[in-house]
């Protein structure tokens, strides 16, 4: 019977497919591959390859140092959206709360260099507030991710408006200004930051026993609630997490810009979702990688520069991104590898 | 191999089978799931399908109903071959399934639940009448308007029943129908099978439970790893062949031996109330595993879970080993050791998308890490222990946990809940969906932990499960205990006894707390309408844009003035033709970010194909720039539908795109439209422009057509899709219509925002999207798809337009443009999810 191998193979014991599975050489790479996240990084090597042949100009010192501020902003950024959407949630406060940390920084320093520190301390604290408001409507409630966070966008956005009546008082101060641009080993002090708070939370979400926990939580909070994980405290946690990230973006974008205007934020309220999108972070929660966030943060940002660069109009860009979008995901969704153990068990639709 | 090979007689000059089929295999990623399968279905007979998980019978019947396509093989309904895979032909030949999981559509009501499942030919008008018959045919008392969601879990199984009777079908199939019925809904079901083998109708029945395949079935055919082991008369099996054919092995005991010492108090319970259920005792001594029993639905489940910390306590005392144990909440319990393993593992035990690893180790991590930071090689240690203790079969410990087989699944629970060794082990339904030979290895683990020391409870719906399992059993009715029986005293018929003795006298009980049900109630009373209505939260918001309009008008009398009154009925048509198509794509779960750049693009496209021509210039113009925009709406369905792409995501790259494409058009504001069009928005009936009154109607019509075949078809997608294409929905269709819709909306706006700017401005249009999704859920539909109101979503337009206008009227600062929307809704979003009952993410659903 043509059957009969396969049939028995379902009946190995345990013993005999388990550590063999998992003592695989090279099952890390493989599960990495296999996971889904590693797309984005083939398709950022892939871009700066076609960068280098067609629009060399593109890829040489000064061009990087221009777009890689960008990409990091972003990257921080999107560090927030991720962790929404492994709570399955989507953020849409990320604009509104990016321009008032912006605005804050400003406003709150008057552009002196004596009042920065509570001046970046205010920021963070209306990013983690607005982070707050959010964690509450969701949890407490009930109120849909996306509509409490487009509700608090627009409330902060309105406070902007109110305080500032849209126009700013002053200049971020100097000292943020070349704290953020300075260099170190060759790159804006911006890059080194960036690179070290996703290396860190990366490994937080790895390797830490608080990481695994809010893997779980997003993966199935009702399941997680009924094992004893603090479900509710942790979502509020990701969601203030979140407007840390949007408010550090608003501090960072502020010394950058220099004078930020009272929609400063708004191009990301898209752009950090796409880059989640296309990092391979599904917004249905559960798996997540900021690592691979920040390359979808960097393939955006060098498109768009790409795109320019090589003489089409500045729209043409977004059409570059509207398709990259569409197929990155659609490939990441794919996975490059069968994933491990695809050797499905018939279980899985049959029963 | 001692299988009884007997194939259908073949002697006799048989008559159409009601069901064959023919050579039918089937796998999956190179997995076999059936292999080779060939069974005929006599009419008028019940024709039992048993065998153990994952032996392929769903995927089986899932071929027979069309749902699923067969490798090779045919299959023949009642003499007729199902061409294609497609469930809609199978019905019309005449196949019915009742799932074990009831395709049942919450946001439907129990008529439109009805109605979606039989074609308008197989029913009889009046259509209340004929659906009335049908649910009293299984003992459903319901009302018929009900929501779907209001059911309780043995209700939806028998509406699942009365679905597919109700199709008159040659062929029934009833996937383990009797899991959450009661004894006296089961003998119900037994009586309506034999009414219908009467009338000729065959029926497959496929059930876990042999005993009541014996009693059922005719005939008996056993799956194991998808090959046929054999079809038999029922009469010519014992239960011992039954069993071995299944599992193709002799099996052991299914029971381990009972522990006769009474050992130390492990758990003491002692005047536990809650709700559902009072004044509950319950011992547990060392060693001694305790079962709860019950008729379904006596508070036994409520008891459990809130030992485990799930439920409401209000007075009682927990005793765990000698020191009193808080069960406010699971985090609580669970630090004292306590593990619970609940009943429904996909949604409260499993985290399905993560590793068998990840969901082994969820309890047991603290003490895998060191200073917080998990060891990764402990934990591959424990991993590994754990799935060698209880024989778990799996590719590798990376694997997702939903690609296991339920048996498998329920494994990991139980190794995760062991590997911490608990003090305390509560089991909810314990081996519900598990196959036979998984369940002795479960029943010997709790026997192994009771052993080690744990105490261990058990509720089972199963009599014989805890007679076998049990040392003491406690029953359960109406929320209070019935009867303790220990030891000899724990038999089957000592726990069915006294649970069905007490149901009796349960009504004589007026004292009684029952079980906490949903509330339901059956008049038509205000609030009810409320709850229960789409419409409610758009006539509240009607009501605020009355009182805003009185407000502005005693402040500014001018608001209520002719020329601000069409241009505010002008504002809220562009916008609410916007909302209408955005809320068809809600409707089926999806979202449209486009719809903004659509608008625009429709602008662009307008500045170029309506600037001349009058009349014919014009309509010409606007029927290209539609097209344009129906473009672009397949364009989002094909990515969702065919692509796979969230639909945020698919919708977002068109955001994208299609602002590149606008600018491209016209990097600056450029051609001016035709007089013709510039008129369109002003021609108005006294204030009221035609295009408003077009809105309306079309508003008015949408919602009617949503009521009809169509927009249940819509509306059974996006509450649930699966489970909508079993019923023959044609799910993609829907889904792909709704994109197309809403792009077509966006390009009406457009067309109406070009006659107001009168220029084509590619900066237009983009921030409709938001807005539209605002006036979308202002009109309380459900983001989750399912449920909304077209008329609702026209007063959430009307409102949004109305601030924006009103706040210049009223000298409000430009900060009340943002605060008022965003404060709006997130109050209206709140309140609706209490008017509707609903539980926070953190709370179980």
């Amino acid at each position: 019977m043509p059957s009969a191998l396969s049939a028995d193979h379902d009946q190995l014991p345990a013993s005999a497919a388990t550590p063999a599975a998992a003592a695989r050489p090279g099952g890390a790479v493989r599960r990495w591959f296999g996971s889904g996240f590693a797309t984005v990084w083939l398709l950022t090597i892939a871009l700066f390859v076609v960068s280098a042949i067609t629009v060399p100009g593109t890829v040489d010192s000064s061009a990087l140092q221009s777009m890689l501020p960008f990409a990091a902003l972003l990257a921080v950024a999107a560090m927030g959206q991720t962790l929404v959407a492994q709570q399955a949630g989507l953020d849409l406060s990320s604009a509104g709360i990016i321009s008032i940390s912006a605005v804050t920084v400003v406003e709150v320093s008057g552009g002196a260099d004596g009042k920065l520190v509570p001046a970046i301390l205010a920021a963070l604290a209306l990013g983690a507030l607005g982070g707050l408001v959010n964690a509450v409507a969701v949890t407490r409630f009930g109120i849909t991710p996306f509509v409490a966070t487009l509700g608090v966008s627009a409330l902060a956005q309105g406070t902007i408006l109110s305080v500032t009546g849209g126009t700013m008082s002053a200049s971020a101060p100097p000292a943020l200004t070349s704290a953020v641009s300075d260099r170190v080993l060759g790159l804006p002090v911006l890059i080194w930051l960036t690179i070290v708070i996703v290396a860190l939370v990366a490994w937080v979400g790895r390797r830490t026993v608080l990481g695994r926990r809010v893997e779980l939580t997003g993966a199935n909070p009702a399941a997680a609630r009924a094992v004893g994980l603090p479900v509710r405290t942790t979502i509020a946690g990701a969601y203030v997490a979140a407007g840390v990230c949007y408010g550090l973006t608003g501090v960072l974008l502020a010394g950058f810009i220099g004078r930020p205007s009272a929609f400063q934020g708004d191009p990301y309220l898209l752009s950090t979702i796409a880059a989640v999108a296309i990092g391979g972070t599904a917004f249905a929660g559960g798996r997540a990688s900021v690592v691979a966030t920040a390359g979808g943060a960097l393939f955006l940002t060098q498109l768009s520069q790409v795109v320019v660069a090589a003489g089409f109009p500045p729209a043409a860009q977004n059409l570059a991104q509207g398709l990259v979008i569409a197929v990155g995901v659609g490939l990441g969704t794919r996975r490059l590898l069968p994933r491990l153990g695809s050797r499905r068990r018939r279980a899985s639709t049959a029963a | 191999m001692t299988e009884t090979s007997t194939s259908a007689p073949a002697t006799a000059p048989a008559p159409v089978p009601a069901l064959r089929l023919h050579g039918v295999s089937k796998s999956y990623a190179g997995n076999p799931a059936v292999t080779d399968v060939h069974l005929e279905v006599l009419p008028a007979e019940v024709h039992a399908l048993v065998g153990e998980n994952g032996a392929g019978k769903s995927t089986l019947m899932g071929i027979a109903a069309g749902s699923l396509a067969a490798d090779t093989g045919t299959v023949e309904i009642a003499g007729q071959e199902l061409t294609s895979a497609s469930p809609a032909l199978a019905h019309e030949l005449g196949l019915a399934v009742v799932y074990q999981h009831p395709a049942i559509l919450d946001d439907l009501t129990v008529l439109e639940n009805l109605l979606l499942a039989v074609p308008s030919a197989r029913r009889t008008d009046p259509v209340k009448a004929w659906a009335r018959a049908q649910l009293d045919r299984v003992g459903l008392d319901v009302d018929l308007s009900a929501r779907a969601s209001e059911l309780r879990t043995a209700e939806r199984q028998l509406l699942e029943i009365g679905k597919a009777v109700a199709l008159q079908p040659k062929v029934l199939v009833l996937d383990e129908p009797t899991e959450s019925l009661t004894q006296d809904q089961v003998e119900r079901v037994f009586a309506l099978v034999a009414e219908l083998t009467a009338a000729g109708t065959a029926v497959i029945y496929i059930s876990h439970r042999i005993a009541e395949v014996r009693r059922v079935a005719d005939r008996i055919t056993t799956l194991r790893n998808g090959i046929i082991r054999g079809t038999a008369a029922t009469g010519t099996l014992t239960d011992d062949d039954i069993v071995e054919m299944v599992v193709g092995r002799a099996l052991e005991a299914v029971f381990p031996p009972k522990h006769p010492d009474q050992g130390d108090v492990g758990l003491r319970v002692t005047g536990l109330s809650g709700a559902g259920f009072r004044d509950v005792d319950l011992v547990c001594r060392r060693g001694r595993i305790v079962g709860l029993a019950g008729v379904e639905g006596n508070g036994q489940r409520e008891v459990i879970r809130a030992l485990a910390g799930l439920g409401s306590v209000s007075a009682g005392e927990v005793v765990l080993q000698g020191e009193p144990l808080t069960v406010s909440t699971p985090g609580h319990v669970a630090r004292r050791g306590v593990r619970f393993i609940p009943d429904d593992r996909t949604s409260e035990g499993l985290f399905a998308d993560l590793s068998v690893r990840e969901n082994m180790t969820v309890t047991h991590l603290p003490a895998l890490a060191r200073a917080g930071v998990v060891s990764t090689s402990r934990e591959r240690e424990a991993v590994a222990v754990g799935t060698a203790g209880t024989s778990i079969r799996a590719a590798s410990d990376e694997v997702e946990v939903r690609t296991l087989s339920g048996g498998n699944q329920q494994k990991v629970i139980f190794a995760r809940a062991m590997m911490t060794e608990p003090t305390l082990l509560l089991c909810d339904e314990p081996t519900r969906g598990v196959d036979v030979g998984a369940r002795r290895e479960i029943y010997q683990m709790l026997r192994e932990l009771a052993d080690d020391g744990a105490s261990v409870v058990v509720l089972s719906s199963d009599a014989a499960e805890l007679a076998g399992l049990c040392d003491d059993v406690t029953v359960l009715s109406a929320g209070r205990v019935a009867a303790q029986l220990h030891d000899d005293e724990v038999t089957e018929q000592a726990i069915t006894g006294a649970a069905l003795r007490s149901v009796h006298s349960r009504h004589d009980d007026a004292d009684a707390p029952v079980a906490p049900e949903k509330k339901r109630s059956r008049g038509r009373d205000p609030l009810t309408w409320a709850r229960r209505s789409d419409g409610a939260p758009g006539l509240l918001l009607l009501a605020l844009a009355v009182v805003l309009a009185i407000v502005t008008t005693s402040r500014t009398p001018t608001f209520l003035g002719e020329l601000n009154v069409q241009g505010l009925l002008v504002a809220t048509t562009a916008l609410g033709f916007v909302a209408l198509g955005q809320l068809t794509v809600v409707m089926t779960g999806g979202i449209d970010l486009s719809a903004g750049p659509v608008l625009g693009l429709t602008i662009i496209v307008l500045s170029f194909t309506a600037t001349d021509g009058g009349t014919v210039g014009v309509v010409t113009g606007a029927l290209i720039a539609l097209a344009v925009a129906a473009g672009v709406g397949l364009l989002n369905a094909g990515m969702v539908v065919l692509g796979g792409l969230p639909p945020i995501v698919a919708t977002l790259a068109t955001f994208v795109a299609v602002q590149g494409l606008t600018l491209l058009l016209r990097s600056t504001p450029g051609g001016l439209m035709d007089p013709t069009l510039l008129g369109l928005p002003y021609h108005a009936i006294g204030p009221v422009p035609i295009i408003f009154i077009v809105l309306v109607v079309v508003a008015v019509l949408a919602e009617r057509l949503l009521r009809g075949a169509g927009g249940r078809a819509l509306r059974a997608t996006g509450s649930h899709r699966i489970a909508a294409e079993r019923l023959g929905v044609r799910s993609g269709r829907a889904t792909a219509a709704a994109y197309v819709l809403s792009s077509l909306g966006a390009g009406l706006a457009g067309i109406v925002v070009a006659g107001q700017i009168g220029i084509g401005d590619p900066t237009q249009g983009v921030s409709y999207t938001l807005t539209g999704i605002t006036a979308v859920v202002l009109a309380g539909a459900s983001v989750y798809g399912g449920r909304g109101s077209y008329p609702g979503v026209l007063a959430g337009a009307l409102l949004l337009a109305m601030l924006s206008n009103a706040s210049s009227f009223l000298g409000l600062d430009q900060a009340w443009q943002y605060w008022l929307p965003g404060g709006l809704m997130l109050v209206a979003t709140a309140i609706a999810f209490r008017a509707r009952g609903g539980q926070t993410v953190a709370g179980a659903h």
